[in-house]
């Protein structure tokens, strides 16, 4: 009581000093309910008051949102849509908001760091940017004299962009095989497919607008997608204006998806690749497809005869297999709910399907986004209005070539370490989760720096076990990481930390979204808080202290000029929304609007969509044909054999069609008797909203767990294990366990337990660290897809026991 | 030609002159008429309101971080969230058909502002007076009169007033994003969802400036929540406007408004969600 009192006589002081103040426009200095912003740099030169809006692309995911920012007095208050902006018109999702807390991240990291004691010990010493690029360049140099240019890595983790391109240069430049893909792991499985079938290495764009249903597989559209705002945005003004596309969601829990959807079919975990083809079935067999597409523009659907003689199995005889009458077996849902969805898609055309990138990071990840994109193809899908459109890359003008010198071009020759003949052989597929293997095999050398940019694999990866020994192994680390994340506190030699978005010059880097080409800028609306520095800038001022042809591979002043050799490309094709004569008035424009956007998408260009050998859609894919031949001659087996080791299929054909195999789990039944399904809640934030707090108190809704982690499951497996709503309980793999809360939902299937990612973090500043449990320690690498693509998510079992308190 | 083109000229100075002339004798004989009693000025010409689009919404949370965003609402760290006392102008709730026993699924996730009601239990109580139905019809609060009894809290029958339980201390860097344009509020009083009027006031004068009425365009996506909005859920505007878009929504079949029984009069609608059947 004599609390409450005592703040409330401090609450009339204040309430006195507001009074006054507030009227004459402003509070007193030194008030504890003033603002009091701390002095930032540049701030001198705004005016009291003064504010700008300024346009650029929010770097919070791969939508690349247009933003406006408004800057008061020199600092970034708020983040707003851009409703010129043709990706989000207006709108901005919880993540791209939540951006002032990135930019004003009280843990950043403030300058250069050089590591003093062992590794992960936290003693670091702050170093000038002169020393530290003079240590790191005599460092590369070194190598370089040695003739081991191959003996640097580079772990990128960038999926798509200029700084992405930038860091390949880097490696080419440089002469090293090793520049790690750490970006497309995320989409693998999907952009596999869509290689395979349509010969292009890319997701491709969804024409939301026009579509009247969306059958979602597992996918995570309106939750944790790369693109959730977007979609979200233009299933409002689908159906061509006609009211709102339908959502048929497919997927074992009630998601966000789920709960959005006009309908949830709950499916057994891992079967989506079953359900589609059942779908797929009776569209061929009642002859709903689109015939004159098939006819026309596919290759595969038959079956058919190779220029070598051999028969190979046609999409039809596939299909053959699920009826709906076994798919319902295979799925766990009604035979009719097949049919139903088949023949209401068929109905409602243009529609199309879309799988999850959660959902593929499975042992049957390629196949079933195979499957799905065949159901595309059958639907007609392809290239048309309403359906999936192959993204334009907006007319970037290209950086002169790298010329190599002899040591480059040596390195170069070297077998690559991640997919090299002798890695390819060792293990199947190709997944960034098996990098820590080929990293620790020194066959046939081993690294001597790694760079690591945008990557955090210590926490956002599986079998963490295996990244740490690999690490481990390499005995120069480099992060440039603007946090102190898991992996630069454990493992950095050299922190050369990186601004933050909202300080720096580069592209959106934006995943396919309208098909039309469109360019986000992304510029500086403050002048950077410490003494960061862009990664890009970076890179040019080390290649320059390399010197020896590196520094004329990077002969621009900063990363800034390298920008605008590309970017000069837009103006110069004389196409888009900003049409200046003038070179500086085009530029004057583009950094005020914020983007550029295309000239309208045509449709049904076939020659650039299909890119395959056959230059149609393949249902049989004969790139994935060649590889398999390619492997076995490597293993040194015939093709059947590699077939069968792959994945258990005797038939090598029905691994190059669509196909559905089971997940393949690991921990034995008995032991481990529910099965895991970590998933992405939606303000994840590419893994690195745990340092947000507007973000980490969002989700999942009011009522629930927001500072911590829960493990979602049924009722009825609650009431088998002895477990209430909210008790703490214990997961348990064969990689590890982890300590939780339990919340009952019937959400989720029998037999299931959910947790969600994105919490757990061991390092990574104030509001990350030690707040809740990290799903990923759960998981073990065995159950990659050998086709490879994405990394791995599901197919864990685990064991759940009550806590005693 | 030439006349025709003087006498459009002297026709626009004419026009343009009338309508000086008219704002002045409009603002004077405003101001003549003032009215005196309150009764009279709670009789507004505007009528601020509300639709929230269910079938549109998709519960990602942009209105609630857009909130904190523009109003400076803090967060509270787990300790807070632990004793309940958390603390959320725009507020995600779960909205379950049956019951909400261990396991329900909520149908939707409901993004729930200030109601505002025309009847505001929350204002009766107030022994004060710190909160009041200001000339718009918005329930404002003045956070330096409340004394923090949090009768409002109990009397608002949607949860929808948030006490202060501690002060927030916003770590050094966090001050840098602090909006200017709201204040923040002391420990020990009682918070709530302004519909924005610092927005509002802003679009008012840069329409006043401009000498130009306000439009429902830039009425619509007025406030932080509803501008945020990646769907275009969430839709502010004119109630005394039947053509505004809150006022079309408002009268679609699908509105309804919540505990409309106790008779609150709320003037935020929510429009029930469209599920396609097949």
């Amino acid at each position: 009581m004599t609390e409450f009192r005592e703040s409330r006589r401090d609450l009339l002081k204040a309430a006195g000093v507001l009074g006054v103040g507030g009227v004459l426009g402003g509070c007193s200095e030194g008030d504890a309910f003033s603002p009091n912003k701390p002095a930032v740099p540049g701030s001198e030169n705004w005016m009291r008051g003064e504010e700008r809006f300024i346009a650029t692309s929010c770097g919070q995911c791969e939508a690349g949102c247009g933003i406006r920012v408004r800057v008061v007095e020199g600092r970034a208050v708020k983040v707003e849509g851009n409703s010129d902006c043709p990706i989000n018109r207006g709108g901005i999702g919880p993540r791209g908001l939540a951006a002032p807390q990135v930019l004003y991240d009280p843990d950043r990291i403030q300058g250069p760091l050089l590591l003093t004691g062992p590794r992960g010990s936290g003693e670091w010493k702050s170093i000038a940017w002169e020393e530290a690029i003079e240590l790191l360049g005599e460092r590369l140099l070194q190598l370089r004299e040695d003739a081991r240019p191959e003996q640097l890595g580079i772990l990128c983790g960038r999926e798509r962009g200029m700084m992405r391109d930038f860091w390949e240069r880097f490696a080419t430049a440089y002469g090293t095989p090793n520049f790690f893909d750490g970006g497309r792991s995320d989409d693998g499985a999907e952009i596999r497919a869509s290689l395979a079938m349509q010969g292009i290495g890319e997701v491709p764009a969804r024409d939301w607008e026009n579509a009247k249903v969306v059958l979602s597989l597992g996918s995570g559209v309106l939750d944790a997608s790369c693109q959730t705002l977007h979609f979200a945005r233009m299933r409002g003004r689908g159906n061509g204006g006609n009211g709102r596309t339908e959502i048929i969601h497919v997927g074992p829990s009630y998601s966000r998806t789920a709960m959005n959807a006009d309908e949830w079919i709950e499916a057994r975990a891992g079967t989506n690749a079953a359900f589609v083809l059942g779908v797929a079935h009776v569209l061929v067999r009642d002859e709903l497809f689109d015939q004159r597409f098939v006819g026309e523009q596919c290759s595969g659907f038959e079956s058919w005869k190779d220029d070598e003689g051999r028969e190979h199995l046609g999409f039809r005889a596939v299909l053959d297999q699920f009826s709906p009458v076994e798919v319902a077996k295979i799925c766990d849902v009604p035979i009719a709910v097949i049919e139903d969805v088949a023949r209401s898609m068929s109905k409602n055309r243009p529609c199309f399907a879309i799988s999850g990138a959660d959902d593929l990071k499975a042992s049957n990840g390629v196949h079933t986004a195979m499957a799905v994109h065949a159901l595309n193809a059958l639907l007609g899908a392809i290239d048309r209005p309403g359906g999936l459109l192959t993204q334009l890359k907006p007319p970037l003008a290209e950086w002169e070539e790298v010329e190599l010198d002899e040591i480059a071009e040596a390195g170069l020759e070297r077998e690559p370490l991640f997919d090299g003949d002798r890695a390819k052989a060792r293990a199947l597929g190709r997944s960034l989760d098996q990098l820590p293997n080929c990293l620790m095999a020194g066959d046939p050398y081993s690294l001597d720096t790694l760079l690591i940019d945008h990557s955090n694999p210590i926490y956002a990866r599986a079998d963490a076990g295996a990244w740490r020994s690999a690490l481990q192994s390499i005995p120069f680390a480099v992060s440039f990481s603007p946090f102190m994340d898991e992996t630069t506190a454990e493992f950095a030699n050299l922190v050369l930390p990186d601004d933050s978005w909202l300080e720096r010059w580069e592209d959106s880097c934006s995943a396919p979204n309208l098909g039309r080409a469109v360019f986000g800028l992304r510029q500086p609306v403050v002048e950077r808080l410490y003494d960061t520095r862009a990664t890009g800038d970076v890179l040019i001022d080390v290649a320059q202290a390399i010197g020896e042809g590196l520094d004329e591979a990077f002969a621009w002043k900063d990363f800034k000029s390298a920008f605008k050799d590309k970017i000069i490309g837009l103006h110069k094709s004389k196409s888009g929304s900003i049409a200046e004569s003038k070179g500086s008035k085009f530029l004057k424009r583009l950094y005020a609007e914020g983007f550029w956007v295309g000239d309208d998408y045509v449709h049904e260009q076939w020659e650039r969509v299909f890119q395959t050998e056959s230059g149609r859609f393949e249902f049989f894919s004969t790139a994935l044909w060649k590889e398999l031949q390619e492997r076995a001659e490597l293993r040194g087996e015939s093709i059947e054999e590699t077939a069968m080791d792959l994945a258990g299929v005797g038939d090598p054909d029905l691994l190059c069609l669509p196909f559905y195999r089971e997940l393949a789990t690991v921990g034995e039944t008995s032991r481990y008797p529910l099965s895991l399904q970590p998933y992405k809640p939606h303000t994840y934030a590419r893994g690195s909203g745990a340092n947000l707090p507007w973000l980490v108190e969002l989700a999942p809704w009011r009522g629930r767990s927001t500072w911590g982690s829960e493990a979602e499951l049924h009722p009825d497996t609650a009431r088998v294990f002895g477990i209430r709503q909210s008790d703490r309980v214990v997961l348990e793999s064969s990689e590890g366990s982890l300590e939780l809360s339990a919340y009952l939902t019937r959400g989720v299937r029998r037999g299931d337990v959910r947790v969600a990612l994105g919490a757990g973090h061991t390092a990574y500043g104030r509001f990350a660290e030690g707040i809740g449990a990290n799903a990923m320690t759960l998981l073990s690498t065995d159950t990659l897809d050998p086709f490879g693509g994405s990394s791995v998510l599901q197919g864990t079992r685990v064991s759940i026991r009550r806590l005693q308190s | 030609m030439s006349k025709n083109k003087r006498s459009t000229r002297r026709g626009m100075m004419a026009a343009f002159m009338s309508r000086i002339v008219d704002r002045v004798t409009r603002r004077t004989s405003k101001a003549l008429a003032q009215p005196s009693d309150s009764e009279e000025l709670l009789s507004v010409e505007r009528k601020w309101g509300m639709a929230i689009d269910l079938d549109l919404c998709n519960g990602c949370g942009a209105c609630v971080v857009s909130c904190r965003s523009e109003n400076n609402v803090p967060t509270s760290g787990p300790e807070e969230e632990n004793k309940g006392t958390t603390m959320e102008w725009m507020s995600l709730l779960p909205h379950h058909k049956e019951g909400s026993g261990d396991g329900e699924l909520p149908v939707e996730l409901l993004p729930m502002p200030c109601f505002h009601c025309e009847n505001p239990p929350c204002v009766k109580v107030c022994p004060v007076n710190a909160t009041y139905v200001n000339e718009e019809g918005l329930v404002a609060q003045i956070w330096d009169r409340c004394i923090g009894c949090r009768y409002c809290t109990v009397a608002c029958p949607y949860d929808r007033r948030v006490f202060n339980w501690k002060h927030t201390d916003w770590p050094e860097t966090y001050r840098n994003f602090l909006n200017p344009d709201v204040a923040l509020r002391p420990e020990g009083v009682v918070e709530k969802c302004t519909f924005c009027h610092h927005r509002l006031r802003k679009l008012k004068e840069t329409a006043a400036l401009e000498e130009r009425p306000m439009h429902d365009g830039e009425l619509e996506t007025m406030t932080a929540c509803a501008e945020a909005c990646p769907a275009v859920a969430i839709v502010f505007g004119d109630l005394n406007d039947p053509d505004s878009r809150v006022s079309r929504m408002t009268r679609s079949p699908r509105a309804s408004r919540l505990h409309e029984h106790l008779g609150t009069k709320p003037k935020v609608s929510y429009l029930a969600k469209d599920r396609k059947s097949r």
